[in-house]
């Protein structure tokens, strides 16, 4: 990246002349766009929303456990999920971090709360920081972070919603000398 | 401009002092004159619709940058479902308006990162945010970004590679 030459070019580059015109002439390219995209996938869109719900319902529905899943596992109270199973529980060496990639499947509000650590969005946008709640509903991909991470502590987010309180436990399992993820209510 | 609730003369004022950098960042992003105009009217259009206070002149900027960058994922979307060669060829006349010789090598190195990772390179190499600044900017951790600019660095060196023996 130590190109002069593309450097200079790039630092070179203004906005065209004709954009603020544009912008203050013809305000809405977005919900010119956004009609042509609704028109052409409204019917995917409800058959897709429809099939979602319905396998919500079905997952979760009768269920007395949020629906939380680490990789194809839905977590339950008797559920264990050890690092040696699956790759959804990831300790990143190099930043010295521990992650816990999760979906939340669930018809209802879910409120979460790490205890430790942070928790991000598939865009890798934090959503949520230490001792902070926030909601999450319907499908969400997230990523728990703990920084830093000692095999001698535990680390906890507290789930709550429609079935009650929960704590989602992280801990570092000596005999498989792994860690583990498991839901308690 | 009655159904706005910012003064053209605010308007004019943010357009005159991000629009360039804007464009910039959109331009690398999406690699298309016309997607990057796009995407940055489209955040002017957020602006003039919204009635966000800003706190200080750098969340004032980190706004407009993120709101930039979440467009550019949008239409980064779309795109991906149109013609990849339609596309390519699009870029190429795109970029030949403000690139020449070498500097195409660069372009087409960072044009094939991934997103999350380009975005990282841009701010931080190309627009020269420090790693605190594009963490708050993107809302990340500073080690996520630096995490993304070591593989960014590594990815562009392999591309940049390839290119020249190509």
């Amino acid at each position: 990246m130590s190109d002069k030459g593309f450097m200079a070019e790039y630092k070179s580059i203004k906005a065209p002349d004709e954009l603020f015109d544009k912008i203050m002439n013809d305000p809405l390219p977005s919900e010119k766009n956004n009609i042509r995209v609704y028109i052409k996938t409204a019917a995917g869109i409800a058959a897709a929303l429809i099939i979602t719900l319905i396998s919500a319902f079905a997952l979760t529905g009768n269920s007395s456990t949020p629906g939380i899943f680490i990789g194809d596992e839905l977590l339950t109270g008797e559920v264990l999920i050890t690092s040696a199973d699956t790759n959804g529980i990831m300790l990143a060496r190099a930043v010295n971090e521990l992650c816990v990639d999760f979906r939340v499947e669930e018809k209802d509000e879910l409120s979460l709360t790490p205890e430790n650590g942070f928790v991000l969005n598939e865009n890798g946008e934090i959503l949520c920081e230490e001792n902070k709640a926030f909601t999450v509903s319907s499908s969400s991909a997230l990523r728990w972070t703990v920084p830093f991470p000692e095999e001698n502590s535990i680390y906890t987010m507290n789930i709550s919603g429609k079935n009650g309180e929960f704590t989602l436990t992280l801990s570092f399992d000596r005999q498989s000398s792994s860690w583990t993820v498991s839901l308690n209510k | 401009m009655g159904r706005f609730p910012r003064a053209e003369k605010d308007i004019a004022d943010v357009y005159n002092k991000y629009s360039d950098m804007l464009f910039r960042v959109a331009l690398m992003h999406s690699g298309n004159k016309d997607d990057a105009m796009d995407a940055v009217q489209d955040v002017y259009v957020k602006y003039m619709g919204s009635n966000v206070l800003f706190l200080s002149s750098e969340h004032e900027k980190a706004w407009f940058i993120r709101a930039l960058i979440n467009r550019c994922h949008d239409i980064s979307r779309k795109n991906s479902v149109r013609n990849h060669d339609e596309l390519s060829a699009a870029e190429n006349i795109s970029y030949n308006e403000y690139f020449s010789g070498d500097s195409f090598l660069v372009t087409d190195a960072i044009e094939k990162l991934p997103e999350k990772i380009k975005t990282v390179i841009i701010l931080h190499y190309l627009e020269g945010f420090s790693v605190e600044e594009t963490a708050k900017i993107l809302k990340l951790s500073s080690s996520a970004v630096k995490m993304r600019l070591s593989r960014g660095r590594d990815s562009l060196k392999e591309l940049l590679e390839e290119e020249m023996y190509v």
